[in-house]
């Protein structure tokens, strides 16, 4: 009855700060369980996993999540996996409360409302979706023209295929060619018909399926790549980019909705930003280390191993430039006025990966993505403008 | 709460879910990438794959014969040994060279580098495809 009253207190449907606040103490209750569970319990699982001295439960989630573990808990030690562990609960840890901090800010502080309904609320020209599309158009055929040469050469090797995520929780296993042959069809079909400007929104869908999947068999033979990560994050808000652009056509309005353009960039800068933070969660201190760069070049084999090993300053020096980089990345969110200082940042950042560590390259997936942070509709085409005259 | 609203929340439990599980569930990728520890990262272990071919001499197999990078192919090895898959995996190589090459013994070394550049054999792997037909 005390338990009643007490959720009848917080929970209240129609008393607004009720539910707010009973939303914040089930945050807090899951976060301590979360918490308590993983210092009493999980913990000490963690540690004798690798010596299958664990529930037997927990040891089939580990191997859900991370299929790879029972190769690398051949080669790494035990605290190798408790420091990830501790890595996971410290992260749910700082989420929960950035939810907190943002839902406080959001219901209290209606400045940060405003500002944030404002920010989610952008429109823009039509023109720049327009724009956008064609570009878009070109650069994805630009990047998949040899897709099917490549599922052809994996065809052979089907034997040591292994599905990632998305493709184990389908079930699908490799395809035949010509069902790949039909994937690598509509995608190509759907790209011509975006350019030409026809049936948008169902080709955009089509590209982002075909996309997704392709690329889903290339990384389903043990390696993941980043190669198309961000540009992923394009390729699924399109479509809904040029849904966006449909309703305002057909409301006769000259501007769209925005939002999916900002996820776009939101998606593209977090990878930065997330990059950057994995350098100092997991690498901690010794990521600055010199020799943390100098081991990677040598790797590499990179023309610039012979001068950082000469001089170890300099490594520790571009460590930390590349640190910087990749957090600062997302002030291009904040200051739209800099985006060219941001862009001309990553693209030395990306041709210096290329050149020195072999990583990407010249015209990389990661380079053309900044396509969706210029302002096109600002940019005069005169060629352009008179064929739509 | 709308569509829109939805679609963003969406949005960001994919970027953040790769993030605090520190793994990639593609398509939701997990972005650590050269941030591991130079100590774990050091490979210490090497796995040497050959064959022998018609002539009675061994080869050293190149993954470029199977349009795989070497340190692609390095980590399919790795994962097929600890999985003990590993005639699995010869029987997988076999199947695509065989109808190049007569092949009649594939053998697998897994190698330890000392700090002092030296190497010691650690495991050894022989696979013979003619026995593995007559079983």
């Amino acid at each position: 009855m005390q338990l009643y009253s007490w959720i009848k207190l917080f929970g209240n449907r129609k008393n607004k700060r009720g539910s707010r606040n009973l939303f914040v103490c089930i945050l807090g209750i899951v976060w301590a369980i979360t918490v308590l569970g993983y210092i009493f319990f999980v913990r000490e699982w963690v540690r004798g996993i690798s010596r299958n001295l664990a529930p037997y439960w927990f040891i089939q989630l580990v191997e859900i999540v991370y299929p790879r573990f029972n190769t690398e808990k051949h080669r790494f030690p035990a605290d190798f996996f408790l420091e990830k562990a501790d890595q996971v609960i410290l992260r749910f840890s700082l989420l929960a409360l950035i939810i907190g901090v943002g839902y406080y800010l959001y219901y209290f502080n209606k400045n940060f409302a405003t500002k944030l309904g404002e920010f989610w609320n952008q429109k823009m020209d039509k023109l720049q979706v327009e724009r956008l599309r064609m570009i878009y158009s070109v650069i994805t055929c630009y990047l998949v023209w040899d897709w099917i040469l490549i599922l052809n050469k994996l065809s052979l090797l089907s034997g040591f295929y292994e599905p990632v995520f998305l493709l184990r929780l389908l079930g699908w296993g490799f395809p035949p060619m010509y069902v790949c042959l039909l994937l690598y069809g509509g995608l190509i079909l759907s790209l011509l018909l975006l350019l030409s400007n026809r049936w948008v929104v169902i080709s955009a869908s089509v590209i982002a399926f075909t996309f997704i999947i392709i690329q889903g068999y290339f990384f389903s033979f043990h390696k993941i790549d980043h190669t198309y990560a961000t540009y992923n994050y394009a390729v699924c808000c399109m479509p809904l980019l040029l849904y966006q652009r449909q309703i305002a056509l057909k409301k006769g309005l000259d501007v769209v909705a925005a939002w999916p353009l900002l996820l776009i960039r939101i998606g593209v800068a977090t990878a930065y930003l997330m990059a950057g933070l994995e350098k100092i969660l997991i690498g901690k201190i010794a990521w600055f280390y010199p020799q943390t760069l100098i081991f990677y070049l040598n790797q590499h084999e990179s023309i610039l191993y012979h001068l950082v090993s000469q001089y170890p300053v300099l490594a520790t020096v571009l460590s930390i430039l590349v640190v910087i980089f990749e957090i600062s990345f997302v002030g291009i969110l904040f200051l739209p006025k800099y985006s060219f200082f941001f862009l001309a940042c990553g693209f030395i950042f990306h041709l210096s990966t290329y050149f020195f560590l072999g990583v990407g390259g010249l015209l990389s997936p990661w380079i053309l993505v900044y396509v969706f942070y210029i302002p096109w509709e600002n940019i005069s085409f005169q060629f352009i403008q008179k064929n739509n005259d | 709460m709308n569509v829109k609203n939805v679609i963003i929340v969406l949005f960001f439990i994919s970027i953040l879910i790769p993030f605090c599980l520190i793994n990639s569930f593609f398509p939701f990728y997990y972005y650590g990438m050269f941030a591991e520890s130079i100590q774990y990262t050091n490979q210490q272990e090497s796995f040497v794959i050959t064959y022998t071919g018609k002539f009675q001499e061994e080869y050293p197999f190149s993954s470029n014969r199977i349009g795989l990078s070497e340190g692609h192919f390095s980590y399919i090895v790795r994962s097929y040994y600890y999985q003990d898959r590993i005639q699995q995996l010869f029987s997988q190589l076999h199947h695509i060279l065989e109808k190049n090459e007569k092949i009649s013994r594939w053998k697998l070394k897994k190698v330890h580098h000392q700090p002092g550049g030296a190497t010691v054999l650690m495991d050894q792997i022989i696979w013979k495809p003619q026995e593995q037909a007559r079983q």
